[in-house]
């Protein structure tokens, strides 16, 4: 089928739009990366500085070194990584069992996944009494145990289906062959799975590093991500625009690239999973 | 997998059942009295109290952005880029950057944005004669404000969403629909949207639950104001519970709210399941 | 807009004084002096810190201590407080927190008795202004925390539009009295109206948004004469009186800039010191910043003035020894260092902490210098500014601090600020607030609040105040 010049130019005005579109959704986040490296003055101006005078590297060092970027770097990544790994165990093996063997039928799925349900407002003060009971207020297994909880059923809930829709029969002659049942999870079912596996370790990853409510209460200094720096960064008397937004850049940013290496998991991770 | 779903859902039964033990006592954390058992007296007062019901319309109001702003936007977005098999998939991992970001950032990157005097939107809209809103100061457009933040850092992810479901659509039936010389509405209406029923129900599920928690964008541009304007379930609980430390009546509070979303839920769960074909080549 | 904040010491909060300590500790032998001993001091983040900072050299070579800055954001500050310290935690030895806290962390016995402590280190209270010193740091006549900055709301006004003789003119043409600087509700409506020329000229601007709006009718209500609560905890601001407060501060926003419903403190300061607006009642560092060249369009055209009748006292803060301190003797010292008559001075007029003053010693135009000495303001300027936290602070009209007072307050704030927004009539508003404080105050047990409330006014009458 030749296009013609008739669908070109339909083709290039959609074009044209998708990346107006781009745009628009895009510049609250040029301003955020503007503002990052623009020098105190000008932060609030009238008309706004659309663009900085000079390159001002210093909302980075103060966000780094005074406001305790740096440590919020590496708390918010021990934390992500751990929170991410322990789902996965968690979630992974519990949508096989769900999926596959239908343990519990859709009763215990619907379960499982209504503690996504609850609003964290409620589940926080019983969280909060019960990390206290256990001594483990301010400390990263805290969090991390936390956030397993929050991502399991979203993982639970996207894999199961896909369980369901893997065909039994590959498994069933792997076991006819003498695997044992370890072994046809292992090298059968997961390799299939593995576009929805990372689709959902991405954005569970995502959760655990821009969770803030849980992050605020269960911490104080020895554990500190970064989205509990920025409303230290509220001061009552002057707000730090630079190094908000210095903050906000060094914490979006990891994300970002890590969504774009993973790029093609996404889509298709989640079309052949809970969308069946 | 049993040890891992029993710790599990140890974590996750506890907090519920503390929470509905604790919201029938008159719990304060701060009262140097032992709390006492009160029956549902904490729902009745609820059920009473006008800034519960302010929060309800808030939430809904939130609610009604993701079905009625959100939903429609993501789908034509989602067919706009599967529409460009070349570069969507880039295209809608661009577009999901405002999701990525956290939402407490988003909360402060829009406050600059919103300002009244130094805002470049508020700059930009002069530049083409609009005038200058006061968006988070006005009583009326401070909710708006924040539901087109909302719209703003949601729309890209239940573009992904659609987009994916768009994607494992079966192609044979479409190919078919169309070689029978169908136009593209009607392929849509008749064919498409019954198919995507159950991407759109579980779009409209996650997302409906998650706008039940904004909170972040709340906490930090309004506080809830001006007046209760912006003050939703999920902040008012907050302010019950950790401002106050009315424990009991936040936890009645949750109670609520749990009841509410679960119905919610249940409902639109019932569009996910699958259509059948009957009669179908 | 503050440039540079972080002259002085800068200590990372905690890793670069930890690893500092270690090395010291490591390298100690019996003939050196011991390593200094770190004090938690837990403090809202950011200026309100740098006092600390800039006496750490003279805590470790005085006592041996130094200071280990625990920040909590502004916002939440009393969540987190709370929450820690209901689990008796021993992350904090020093605390510093709004006095409005103070009844609560005392009744619920968050506090350690201070006056035991007294014989360490000689606190000088006598020379505290009356007004700090029995009512705001006392408790049943036991001494719980020291001051370190006494807020204090203030009138800041444009001096070149006052004194100018066409405006002069116009006004007394308009209101038939002279133009100056109100001493009544009534009178400061009549300029606020006046000086009302937008875009160009705003009459007023106060704190609307959200979670200080209520302090703004407080100083209006208390002008008029209004109480917190009677004798028998019944609440005075559903009063006639309190209607009225209500119904002048609604009224105000008529002459307000347009996003005055999001204006909170940051945004006050702009829009007076970018000379948009001219006259506002702020918090007492304002003339600080009035007359910084860096921050201010102002400079040498402002002048300052107590509020009209009484001057209401939102926030401050007090230093305070945590009951689950493991070394209470250091944290008593170290906070009492801090408010010395010669310590205190050297802060509470740098404009880059916002402290201010609460001894007798400080109110002295020549004291009018920052951390390092140099004169902030012009001595004219200083003179009036000094003159104006006197007149303030001898009518100075208290915030509310009995078990239970946050919660008081942010109801208040809570209908205020719907009655700003016009959800809600100033009566319905008030109306519905009085309802939830005679809830509040059953719960926390009627014959509790009441006693606590009683001791409190008492105080007042002890210093010679008008309660």
């Amino acid at each position: 089928m030749i296009p013609t010049f008739g669908a070109a130019l339909r083709r290039a005005i959609r074009s044209g739009f998708a990346l107006f579109i781009l745009l628009l959704f895009l510049s609250p986040v040029f301003w955020m990366l503007i503002t990052a490296i623009k020098p105190p003055g000008e932060w609030l101006n009238s008309p706004p500085i659309f663009w900085p005078s000079h390159i001002d590297l210093g909302n980075f060092a103060e966000a780094l070194v005074h406001w305790g970027g740096f440590k919020g770097l590496v708390d918010s990544l021990a934390v992500a990584s751990g929170a991410t790994a322990l789902s996965l165990v968690v979630g992974i093996f519990a949508a096989y069992s769900l999926g596959r063997f239908r343990t519990g039928g859709e009763n215990l799925s619907f379960t499982i996944l209504s503690v996504l349900f609850m609003p964290p407002v409620a589940v926080a003060v019983p969280m909060y009494l019960f990390w206290r009971a256990f001594g483990l207020l301010d400390s990263f297994s805290a969090l991390i145990l936390q956030y397993t909880v929050f991502n399991v059923p979203f993982i639970c809930w996207v894999l199961k289906s896909f369980f369901e829709d893997i065909d039994p029969a590959m498994e069933e002659s792997a076991l006819v062959n003498g695997a044992t049942r370890w072994q046809a999870f292992l090298h059968i079912a997961l390799p299939q799975a593995r576009p929805a596996i990372v689709a959902v370790a991405l954005l569970s990853f995502i959760f655990s590093w821009n969770e803030f409510f849980f992050a605020v209460i269960l911490t104080r200094a020895r554990v500190t991500t970064l989205p509990v720096i920025l409303p230290t960064l509220m001061e009552g008397h002057d707000i730090r625009w630079g190094s908000i937004a210095a903050i906000a850049s060094i914490a979006a940013l990891p994300v970002i690239c890590l969504a774009f290496a993973l790029q093609r998991y996404l889509v298709r991770g989640l079309s052949f999973g809970a969308l069946r | 997998m049993v040890p891992a779903l029993a710790i599990f859902a140890a974590n996750a039964i506890f907090p519920l059942l503390y929470a509905l033990d604790v919201s029938v006592r008159n719990y304060q954390l701060l009262i140097p009295v032992p709390p006492q058992f009160i029956g549902l007296e904490n729902y009745a007062r609820i059920l009473s109290d006008p800034l519960f019901w302010s929060s309800l319309k808030v939430t809904l109001w939130f609610i009604a952005g993701v079905v009625f702003l959100q939903l429609p936007a993501s789908l034509g977005l989602a067919l706009l880029f599967d529409s460009l098999p070349r570069w969507a998939g880039i295209g809608v991992t661009i577009l999901l950057v405002p999701t990525i970001i956290a939402p407490s950032v988003v909360g402060f990157q829009w406050a600059q944005i919103y300002n009244y005097q130094f805002g470049p939107l508020n700059y930009l809209l002069g530049l083409a004669g609009l005038g200058h809103p006061v968006w988070t100061a006005s009583p009326t457009l401070a909710l708006p404000s924040l539901v087109a933040i909302d719209f703003w850092e949601w729309t890209p992810f239940m573009v992904l969403l659609l987009f994916a479901g768009l994607r494992s659509l079966p192609a044979d039936i479409l190919e078919a629909a169309r070689v029978d010389g169908s136009s593209y509405p009607k392929i849509f209406l008749r064919i498409m949207l019954p198919l995507l029923r159950p991407v759109i129900g579980i779009a409209l599920v996650l997302r409906v639950l998650m706008s039940f928690k904004t909170f972040d964008i709340i906490y930090i541009l309004t506080a809830g104001g001006p007046g209760a304007a912006t003050e939703n379930l999920a902040y008012y609980t907050y302010i019950q519970g950790f401002r106050y430390f009315n424990l009991g009546y936040a936890s009645a509070l949750a109670i609520i709210q749990l009841i509410v979303v679960a119905i919610l839920a249940k409902a639109l769960i019932g569009l996910t399941r699958k259509p059948s074909f009957a009669g179908a080549a | 807009m503050n440039n540079k904040i972080f002259a002085g010491p800068q200590f990372s909060r905690r890793g670069v004084l930890g690893a500092g300590l270690g090395m010291l500790a490591l390298g100690t032998d019996g003939g050196r002096a011991a390593a200094a001993t770190p004090v938690r001091i837990e403090c809202d983040a950011g200026q309100n810190e740098l006092p600390f900072q800039w006496q750490a050299s003279a805590l470790e070579a005085k006592y041996g201590l130094t200071p280990d800055l625990v920040s909590l954001p502004f916002v939440g500050q009393y969540e987190k407080l709370v929450t820690d310290l209901t689990s008796r935690s021993d992350a904090y030895d020093v605390l510093v927190f709004p006095p409005y806290f103070l009844g609560d962390f005392q009744a619920l016995g968050f506090l350690r008795e201070l006056d035991p402590y007294f014989s360490l280190l000689d606190p000088q209270l006598a020379d505290y202004l009356p007004v700090y010193r029995d009512p705001v740091i006392k408790r049943n006549g036991k001494t719980y925390a020291l001051m370190f900055d006494g807020d204090l709301l203030q009138v800041c006004y444009r001096t070149d539009l006052f004194n100018d003789p066409k405006e002069k003119a116009a006004f007394k043409q308009k209101y038939g009295q002279d133009l100056a600087v109100p001493t009544t509700w009534a009178d400061f409506m009549k300029v606020a109206a006046f000086f009302h020329r937008p875009p160009d000229l705003y009459g007023t601007a106060f704190y609307a948004a959200r979670g200080f709006c209520y302090a703004w009718f407080v100083n209006i209500f208390a002008g008029l004469g209004g109480r917190w609560f009677d004798a028998k905890m019944n609440p005075g601001i559903n009063s006639d009186t309190g209607y009225r407060a209500l119904s002048l501060l609604v009224e105000m926003k008529k002459y307000a800039p347009p996003n005055i419903l999001q204006i909170d403190y940051p945004t006050l300061n702009q829009v007076f010191l970018d000379g948009s607006t001219a006259i506002v009642v702020q918090w007492d560092d304002l003339p600080l910043k009035c007359e910084n060249p860096q921050m201010s369009k102002v400079v040498g055209k402002s002048g300052f003035a107590p509020c009209p009748q009484r001057s209401y006292m939102p926030y401050s803060r007090v230093m305070a020894v945590s009951a689950f301190s493991k070394n209470p003797e250091d944290a008593y010292k170290l906070a009492a260092h801090m408010q010395l008559p010669d310590v205190g001075i050297t802060y509470v007029y740098d404009p880059e902490c916002g402290e201010d003053p609460y001894r007798e010693s400080y109110l002295k135009a020549s004291a009018v210098k920052n951390h390092l000495g140099k004169p902030t303001m012009s001595e004219a300027a200083a003179a009036n500014y000094v003159d104006a936290i006197r007149g303030g602070l001898k009518a100075g009209y208290p915030e509310l601090s009995i078990p239970g007072a946050p919660r008081y307050i942010d109801i208040l704030d809570l209908y205020v600020n719907q009655a700003l927004a016009g959800s809600l009539s100033p009566k319905a508003a008030l109306d519905a607030c009085a309802g939830e404080w005679a809830n509040i105050t059953a719960a926390e047990g009627q014959d509790r609040i009441a006693a606590a409330y009683a001791d409190w006014v008492d105080s007042f009458h002890k210093v010679g105040l008008v309660y």
